[in-house]
This record gives C-alpha cells, sequence and structure tokens, in this order.
C-alpha cells in the first residue's frame, strides 16, 4: 500500500511522539537523560521485511511483543539488537554490559524498557481511537525479526509500519538502535483515524 | 484496585506475603499503605493501566518491588509485578489488577552466578597472562641454551687444540702416564661437546607450536624403521590394530623413534627382535616398543627418564642419556604417561599412552 508524504510524515510524528513519551518516563524512572528519535518510518509487506531481516540483524533480536484487538487489530514489538541490548542494560542499571547471552534479570529489565516504549506509542496511537483496545499480557522473545512477525500476520491486509529507532544516554556516550515493528490487520482504519482526527482538530 | 486506588480485593498469599491482613486492607487507599506509588514515575503508569492502557510491566531489577514483603534481616522479596487494566462492561467501571511474581530465590542465585563467572573469568585473564609469561620465558631459555651450547663449545674446542698442541710439542719430554693423561682430557672435551649438543637437541626437541596431521601409525613406524636403517638381521614385528588418527605427527614420530633406535642401540645380538604395538582405550592409544636384548639393570631402571642418565655403557656406544628424558617429555606434554618394565637378559619394555585427539596446537608450559 502507498502512502502519501503527509501520511508518512504523520505516522512519523505519532512515533516520535510515543517514543518521546516513554523517554521520558524512563529518564523520570530512572534519573537518567536517555533520549529516543525515530528518523523515519516505512509501511512494508512481510516480505519486505524478510528481504530487510539480513540488515536489521541476521542473528535473533530480543523482542517484547504486545498483541491488541478491537477497533484496531494487530501487535507492537519492540526489538533490541543483540548488542543495543546489552548497551541499554547497562547504561540504565549502571552495570557492566554482560555476555551477549541475556539472563533472567536482563530479559526483566528489557522487558520493562520496552513496555514503558510500547505503551507510550500504543498511548499516541490510540488517542485517535475513541474505543479502548484489548491487549494482551506483554512477552518476551528471542528471534530473528521476520519469524516473530510472521507469527501474528493476520488477514490479508496485514500491513507492517517500521520504525527504526535510536536511543542515546547522555554523559554515558551509549548509543544504539531499536526497531519498531508495528503490524496492523488494516492500515486503512488506522490512516481513517488519524485523517478524522486531523479534520476535526482543523475544523474546531 | 479501582479508578480511586481503593483496594478491592487482597489476596490470601499477598496478605501472608505482606503480613497485611485483607481485613486491614481492603476499602483502604493503596498510597495510605505504600506511600512509594503516589511518584509519578509509578502512579502515572498505573493510571494508564487503569484508564484502558496496556499492561503495565515493573522488573525486579529497577524496582526491586511494588508492594514491600519482608522475609527478616531488613530483607524483602524482589518481584516482577504486572499491572492489567480489567474493564467491566456492566458496570463501565475499570480496575487495575496486580499479579507479583516472587523472584528473590533466582535473583539471588543468578547474583551468585554473576560473581561466580566473573572470578571466572578474571582468572581466565589471570591465567593467560601467565601463559603468555610462560611461553616468554621459554622462548628465552630456548635461547639460552642456543648461546650457552655455542659459548661453551669454542673454550672446549680451544682446550682440545692445546692438549694436542702439549702433546705434539712435549711427546718426548712427558711420561707416558702424563700422555695418558692428555689423552683422557682430549676424550672428557669430546664428550663434553657431545653433552652440549644433547642440551641443544633437548632444548630444540620441547614445547613449541605443534602442527595436527592424519597419521597412519603403522606407515609412520615403517618410515622411522627405514630412517634408522638397522641391520637386515634385525626382525621388526609391527602390530597394530587402530585407525590412521590426526595427531602431533612430529612429536609422535620423534618418541618412537628414540624408544625403536634406543632398543636397537643397545641390543646385544644382530638378529635381535623388536615388537612395536598399538591399540586403542576409550581416550587414548597405548604404543608398546619391546625388545628382547640384554635388559636394564634395575640400579638404572629408575632414572632412565632423567636428562644425561643412561643405563649402564655398553661397548662401542655413545649414548647421550638425552633420547628417553625427550620422549618423555613430549608424551607428558600431551597428557600421556610413559614406563618401562624390564629384566635382566629377557628385553625391556616401553609402553606410552598418546592422545585420540588433540586441540589444534599445543605449546608445552615446561622448557
Amino acid at each position: 500500500m502507498k502512502l502519501t508524504e503527509d501520511q508518512i510524515d504523520a505516522l512519523g510524528e505519532i512515533f516520535n511522539i510515543g517514543v518521546g513519551r516513554g523517554a521520558d518516563t524512563l529518564n523520570q524512572m530512572l534519573d537518567c537523560q536517555i533520549r529516543i528519535r525515530v528518523p523515519e518510518v516505512e509501511v512494508i509487506t512481510l516480505k519486505e521485511l524478510t528481504e530487510q531481516a539480513e540488515e536489521i540483524g541476521r542473528k535473533k533480536v530480543s523482542t517484547v511483543n504486545l498483541m491488541f484487538e478491537g477497533s484496531l487489530t494487530g501487535n507492537a514489538m519492540l526489538a533490541f539488537p543483540s548488542q543495543s541490548a546489552q548497551n541499554l542494560v547497562a547504561a540504565l542499571t549502571g552495570e557492566e554490559p554482560g555476555s551477549p547471552e541475556l539472563d533472567s534479570v536482563t530479559v526483566d529489565t528489557l522487558s520493562e524498557v520496552g513496555n514503558i516504549i510500547i505503551n507510550a506509542v500504543m498511548g499516541s496511537i490510540t488517542n485517535f481511537f475513541n474505543q479502548r483496545l484489548n491487549y494482551s499480557i506483554p512477552h518476551y522473545a528471542e528471534d530473528a525479526i521476520h519469524k516473530l512477525v510472521s507469527q501474528h500476520t493476520i488477514g490479508p491486509d496485514y500491513s507492517i509500519i517500521l520504525a527504526k529507532a535510536y536511543f542515546s544516554v547522555e554523559h554515558l556516550e551509549v548509543e544504539g538502535e531499536i526497531i519498531l515493528v508495528f503490524g496492523v490487520g488494516s492500515l486503512d482504519i488506522l490512516l481513517t483515524a488519524i485523517d478524522t482526527f486531523k479534520n476535526n482538530l482543523e475544523l474546531n | 484496585m479501582n479508578q480511586n486506588h481503593t483496594v478491592l480485593h487482597w489476596n490470601s498469599c499477598l496478605a501472608r506475603w505482606s503480613g497485611i491482613s485483607k481485613e486491614t486492607i481492603v476499602g483502604t487507599h493503596l498510597h495510605d499503605h505504600f506511600p512509594k506509588l503516589k511518584q509519578p514515575q509509578y502512579s502515572l503508569r498505573i493510571n494508564d493501566v487503569i484508564n484502558g492502557g496496556p499492561p503495565a510491566v515493573f522488573s525486579s531489577k529497577f524496582h526491586n518491588y511494588l508492594i514491600p514483603c519482608p522475609i527478616g534481616n531488613n530483607q524483602y522479596q524482589v518481584h516482577q509485578t504486572t499491572v492489567t487494566s480489567i474493564h467491566d462492561e456492566a458496570e463501565q467501571d475499570d480496575y487495575a489488577l496486580f499479579t507479583i511474581q516472587d523472584v528473590t530465590d533466582a535473583t539471588h542465585q543468578l547474583a551468585k552466578f554473576r560473581t561466580i563467572k566473573e572470578n571466572l573469568l578474571k582468572k581466565e585473564i589471570d591465567l593467560e597472562r601467565v601463559l603468555l609469561e610462560v611461553k616468554r620465558i621459554n622462548s628465552e631459555l630456548e635461547q639460552f641454551a642456543h648461546i650457552v651450547s655455542h659459548d661453551l663449545k669454542a673454550p672446549l674446542r680451544g682446550i682440545h687444540n692445546l692438549a694436542d698442541w702439549i702433546l705434539e710439542a712435549l711427546e718426548d719430554k712427558v711420561t707416558d702416564e702424563s700422555k695418558i693423561h692428555l689423552q683422557h682430557m682430549k676424550e672428557r672435551t669430546l664428550r663434553m661437546q657431545v653433552l652440549i649438543d644433547a642440551i641443544l637437541y633437548y632444548s630444540q626437541n620441547i614445547g613449541g607450536e605443534q602442527k595436527i596431521e592424519e597419521v597412519n601409525a603403522k606407515a609412520l613406524v615403517e618410515e622411522i624403521i627405514e630412517e634408522i636403517n638397522p641391520p637386515s638381521s634385525f626382525h621388526f614385528d609391527i602390530n597394530f590394530d587402530m585407525p590412521a588418527f590426526h595427531t602431533h605427527r612430529t612429536k609422535l614420530k620423534q618418541v618412537l623413534s628414540n624408544l625403536i633406535e634406543n632398543a636397537i642401540k643397545h641390543h646385544n645380538r644382530k638378529d635381535g627382535k623388536v615388537e612395536i604395538i598399538a591399540n586403542g582405550s576409550r581416550d587414548t592409544f597405548e604404543f608398546i616398543v619391546k625388545d628382547d636384548g640384554p635388559g636394564i639393570d634395575p640400579t638404572y631402571q629408575e632414572n632412565i627418564f632423567v636428562i644425561f642418565q643412561t643405563a649402564g655403557k655398553k661397548q662401542g656406544v655413545d649414548s647421550t642419556g638425552v633420547g628417553l628424558a625427550i620422549a618423555k617429555k613430549i608424551v607428558t606434554e600431551n597428557h600421556g604417561t610413559i614406563e618401562v618394565t624390564s629384566s635382566l637378559n629377557t628385553g625391556t619394555q616401553f609402553a606410552f599412552t598418546w592422545p585420540k585427539s588433540m586441540s589444534a596446537t599445543t605449546t608445552s608450559l615446561n622448557p
């Protein structure tokens, strides 16, 4: 599905507002100065995601997943490439980066960081809907990104919004990449909701 | 808990853990009991959940716990907490459900595991440092042996020549006894030269990087015998029951060669028989080199693998006592054992073990 430049800009703004709020929550909670930005978003198919998987992370990635259903159905995934996961956890906990294999405490920590960011992005998106959504319990999973996403593929209109985000922690010179994969059963519903919201704003 | 943060339900497990009974807390404000939850980093996220947002996860690492549950000694359980929204369609009310998992044991075990892992890593780094130092010292020792050998040999050659000149110059002026002494002096210097060469040979044959190759042991033994070129009257019986395997060919050849050469060199008959046997156990091969020679006097057997120790003197055989010392060093470096069994006039048997598989390179720690 081809999106207009306006629509892409709107999605980019929604994601940036979301991750910004997520970063604020982390900073408040941990008394740190983390910044997260999403330079661009793109809408791709699962096939295109599989092709990009090589570049995104040919090895397994650590992901936090949240499924939702209601007026908008889909799944939100926050994926950390291995080194980014280690660097971020080390920066936030003040510990030395550990081994590439994540232990249960590190997984637990990543799950909360992912949960905070995903919830903030979800909050940013659900602002456009009047109806509430039902959510699954967030869960942690490791695998190649396209394999994880393919488990959630629903319906012929399933679309993937891919947002590569970058984080940096001030004073610690720690930075890395986070990948937000937002899969929806119907992108039209989301875009229509955004358009309606914008139109209402303009009318008011 | 409802939207006003009033506790509506408190299960018996949480009552037991927290020490706060259901009767005490239900109907009261959660913040009255746990003021920490008033802080925005908690209240904002919990409010988002109550207002229909996605579940909020509170990890053990960042929070330790939301609801303090004492376990004595001023310690508290470590929790993973998930707060989930519950919507009552009929009443159009929203609630927050706290699901708390006690991960105290797992967290403590993991902390212990991390400490052990860090200590092991530190030891590994220390060991690597020691290995490097040992390598450096070995290399210096090798150079030292080389230099010393050369430096010692030069004055020895001088003494030998001087003895020659004295003999020539004073041929008519010294007694026969003195001539014999001077001759002995020359012989001793030659013997010392042989020993110095042996030191050099020993230092060159120990340690170092070893290449792994596929080895057909039977073919290797045949090659050794051909190189030694024994009298044709000697009889060799090679009895190998083993496949080709990957090993340090040069080192194995050195050990077998030293043992087979000894069996021939020290034999008292020209029609001697040498039997070379190999068989395998689970992780190792055992090689046996057995002769029907004169045997080794029990007095010498104990120190036979010590450098410069020889099993007595045989007429016409010049032995430095280095070959078996080298064999033992190489076998030990490769985590094997070597032993001798011998009785006079019956024969001698050397048996050593050799690993079936080995790492790509092995470097000796022993100079």
